[in-house]
């Protein structure tokens, strides 16, 4: 095999790299021989080879007529270091362009200066007559597969994904692992197992995936304008609001709690009613746990598939709407909104012109809670007082993965301010 | 009657072209480069002062270190930002070693078959291929990187340069040891062709044999007509840079008169200046009317100096090892411009950086080594072209000589034309 070794406008770096033992004992090898390289004053013209390393990029017409004498004479052109995968330092100051604007590129190996150990390797493979692996492919986004995994609740696109890796450490945290990297180095993607829809692959509809996705690739179906045309032609009338949703959404938009309530109200809610799922929780037995959700009732059997967990029984009438923090909730109930939704809708409204309002109705649990996660605490937290309620979320429900957007970056700050504005609700409304 | 030969030089760093006038028995000589312009000057400019040296050191990937340090040097002194002794030190030991490295590529590889038979040449071949095995194993260790090193910093080290890594790198300077000497004798047993150098000028800073990375301002210059002290202020007179029309690269003169830098120049000013030990003086001297009188004699250098090099890295990296290194650098008085004067493989390097007030440069100026030799590169060439057609020799006779005298100064065409402006 004939190997040349050419230079355009560069530093020679690459070239005085390849000055070594290593690629002295390859030229050493039979089936391999050096024909062309003028830093070593091997060869005089560029003769047909099998495979030519090309150094530098293109900053003149010599250097544009040598690059299309080379193209012409090698069946393989290996663009050879930074300057030639990408243009160099000199383009940056816009003089060259990368070899590959102006001839067809077989192989790149990249590196300011080429790593000698990498063009060996690629030479031997050539010679071998195996395909090469080296290639830059990292600034071409458009090359990357991807597809959209979807149901009738979730979507991820994975076109928009840039593999940041929140959602899978969210998902993995909370022990539902759903979310999880496939393929290797550059083709590394975020999917499901097999690019299964959610339903199929285990979800538990969290939302956190959702909530943590920076690219705003994961995303969850969206029921503002189902439900707000049902109100408009009088179908539903009624709300059932979680208090961490008033909590949150007040944390979020800056409201009073009661505002929230009368926001809700102008939305078209002709009555709000203050729900808290657990308040109907009637625990009898001491070796159950209550789970907030299904999604973390699921959750709680992977993680202690001994522990008898319960989930709240809601007692919703027809005609509805539950407005919640858990997405899991879509699944089983006609109408529900998750607290982003709803603020999606409350973002419509004038906030100037909200008053404080009290809710029609409030259910508020009499018992105290003891929050258990993970559930090998669950013994120690237990007594005869306080109910023991799994909660999966980071945060808690305050944090769940349907709560709305906060302006706030921290997320401390948002969660102390929540807690804040959850206290403050459970006394008003005590009160009240 | 008149005629002119004119090729490219093959075995050098960069394309290169050597153009011979010969008119009525006399000659002149042009030396130039062909390759494009590359505007590192410009590119520079609008950047944060920090960026520079990683900047620098990608104007040639083949003398990369003291580009680096030459801009280190100037960043350091806009920044107001003053490395301790110890980080002098290591500089100039990674400085070093990279010196050898280059000279060892240019000895076993570049020069060889200008005087010596194939297989004589591939014989030297093997061996600086076999020392720069090693040489490499230690530059990475020590530096990061081979070419643009990774482990440098402005006024410090990136990583903790420890022992164990100068452990390492002893054991490996050990196993070069048997092989750079046979190779440096093997290098000053080839014979020379004979010519007589028409300037003899040098110019080299000062202790160059000592410490090739200098502390800071001002820099001492060696000249034969005496020490000159370079600073900020006086380095545009002292050394006077001109465009050419035929070349795309500048020459550069000192006070106005041409002269060269180097490994020649280096020995010969030390001797001069008395700054050899009693030995290395002594080997020095015996080659010193070579050196003095013989512009190819800069092969000598090139080995007698590796040697040296190689024995004071030894000497500073098992002294360095024996201790803790206080590498935390001192803060001074910031400055508006900055000066870096280093010395390269190739001879002088200088660096000169302006900025505003956000620290981003507004003016750069590089003076490379080939830039300064390039004028005395074509008297010498001149004088030899003059000589080979007083003995009436044939044409191909005066292509080998000029081109062996132009490889002999080892030039480096990249280092070259980054200097044009782009207009």
């Amino acid at each position: 095999m004939k190997v040349a070794i050419v230079a355009l406008s560069g530093c020679d770096g690459c070239q005085y790299n390849l000055v070594s033992k290593e690629f002295a004992d390859l030229l050493e090898r039979d089936d391999i021989s050096l024909t062309y390289w003028p830093l070593a004053g091997i060869g005089k013209e560029v003769d047909d080879v099998d495979v030519a390393l090309v150094e530098g990029s293109v900053l003149s017409g010599r250097d544009l007529e040598l690059l299309h004498r080379v193209r012409s004479k090698a069946k393989v052109l290996v663009a050879l270091g930074s300057c030639a995968c990408l243009g160099g330092v000199q383009g940056a100051l816009g003089l060259s362009k990368p070899v590959s604007s102006h001839v067809k590129v077989d192989c790149y190996v990249r590196g300011c200066p080429a790593q000698p150990s990498e063009v060996i390797e690629l030479i031997k493979k050539i010679a071998a007559g195996l395909k090469w692996i080296v290639s830059e492919k990292r600034f071409s986004y458009i090359e990357r597969g991807g597809q959209v995994i979807e149901d009738e609740l979730m979507k991820f696109d994975q076109l928009k994904c840039f593999v940041c890796g929140r959602c899978v450490e969210i998902c993995s945290k909370i022990g539902a692992k759903v979310l999880n990297y496939v393929n290797r180095g550059i083709e590394t993607l975020v999917s499901t197992p097999y690019g299964e829809p959610f339903r199929k692959s285990g979800c538990v509809y969290c939302g956190l995936c959702a909530a943590y996705c920076p690219a705003g690739s994961i995303t969850y179906s969206l029921d503002v304008d189902k439900v707000l045309a049902e109100i408009r032609r009088g179908h539903v009338s009624e709300a059932y609001v979680e208090p961490e949703v008033i909590a949150s959404l007040s944390e979020a938009e800056g409201l009073d709690p009661l505002k929230v309530i009368c926001g809700l109200k102008a939305i078209g809610f002709e009555r709000v009613t203050v729900y808290d799922p657990l308040a109907e929780v009637d625990l009898r037995t001491e070796e159950v746990i209550v789970a907030r959700s299904l999604a973390e009732k699921k959750i709680l059997q992977t993680l202690a598939p001994g522990v008898k967990a319960i989930e709240p029984k809601l007692n919703i009438p027809p005609g509805v709407v539950y407005i919640t923090q858990c997405l899991s909730w879509k699944r089983v109930l006609p109408r529900v909104l998750t607290a982003r939704e709803a603020q999606i809708a409350l973002k419509k409204l004038n906030y100037d012109t909200l008053t404080d309002e009290y809710p029609d109705y409030v259910v508020l649990r009499q018992r105290e809670v003891t929050k258990v996660y993970p559930p090998a605490n669950l013994t120690s937290f237990r007594n005869e007082k306080s109910l023991p309620v799994f909660e999966v979320c980071p945060g808690g429900c305050l944090m769940g993965g349907g709560q709305p957007l906060s302006n706030k970056k921290r997320f401390s700050a948002i969660f102390q301010e929540r807690v804040t504005k959850l206290s403050d609700i459970r006394r008003m409304f005590k009160v009240c | 009657m008149s005629k002119s030969l004119s090729w490219e030089i093959p075995r050098v760093a960069g394309e290169s072209k050597v153009e011979v006038l010969i008119y009525d028995g006399s000659a002149r000589v042009t030396y130039s480069s062909v390759a494009s312009l590359r505007g590192f000057e410009n590119l520079v400019i609008g950047r944060k002062v920090s960026e520079v040296p990683a900047i620098a050191s990608r104007i040639c990937g083949v003398c990369s270190h003291p580009h680096f340090w030459a801009a280190s040097l100037a960043v350091e002194q806009i920044a107001g930002v003053e490395a301790s002794e110890d980080t002098v030190r290591l500089r100039d030991v990674c400085n070093k070693l990279s010196f050898i490295q280059n000279h060892v590529i240019h000895l076993g590889v570049l020069a060889p078959p200008d005087y010596l038979s194939r297989e004589a040449s591939e014989q030297l071949a093997k061996k600086s291929l076999e020392i720069n095995t090693y040489l490499n194993k230690v530059i990475k260790l020590v530096c990061g990187r081979l070419t643009s090193p990774n482990n440098y910093s402005m006024g410090r080290f990136l990583s903790d340069v420890s022992r164990r890594v100068f452990m390492s790198a002893l054991e490996l300077l050990k196993s070069v040891r048997p092989h750079l000497e046979g190779f440096t004798e093997r290098v000053l047993d080839i014979e020379l062709p004979n010519s007589r150098d028409p300037s003899p000028r040098y110019v080299a800073l000062s202790g160059s044999t000592r410490s090739t990375v200098p502390r800071g301002q001002p820099y001492s210059l060696n000249t034969p007509t005496g020490r000159f002290a370079t600073t900020l202020e006086n380095y545009r007179e002292l050394f006077n840079e001109l465009h050419v029309e035929y070349s795309s690269s500048k020459k550069c003169l000192f006070l106005g008169y041409p002269f060269y830098v180097g490994a020649r120049a280096r020995l010969l000013s030390a001797l001069e200046y008395n700054e050899l030990d009693g030995e290395t003086r002594g080997v020095v001297a015996s080659f010193e009317k070579k050196l003095k009188e013989n512009p190819y004699s800069n092969i000598y250098a090139k080995a007698i100096e590796s040697k040296l090099m190689f024995d004071s890295i030894v000497q500073d990296v098992s002294e360095l090892s024996s201790r803790d290194l206080e590498l935390q650098p001192a803060t001074t008085r910031c400055a508006s411009a900055g000066l870096g004067v280093v010395e390269a493989p190739r001879g002088l390097l200088i660096h000169y950086y302006e900025v505003d007030k956000d620290l981003k440069v507004v003016r750069a100026d590089i003076a490379t080594p080939t830039v300064m030799n390039t004028e005395h590169v074509e008297l010498s060439a001149t004088s030899i072209a003059k000589e080979l057609l007083a003995e009436g020799a044939s044409d191909s006779t005066i292509q080998k000589y000029i081109e062996a005298l132009v490889r002999a100064y080892d030039p480096c065409i990249p280092c070259a034309v980054h200097v044009v402006k782009v207009r």
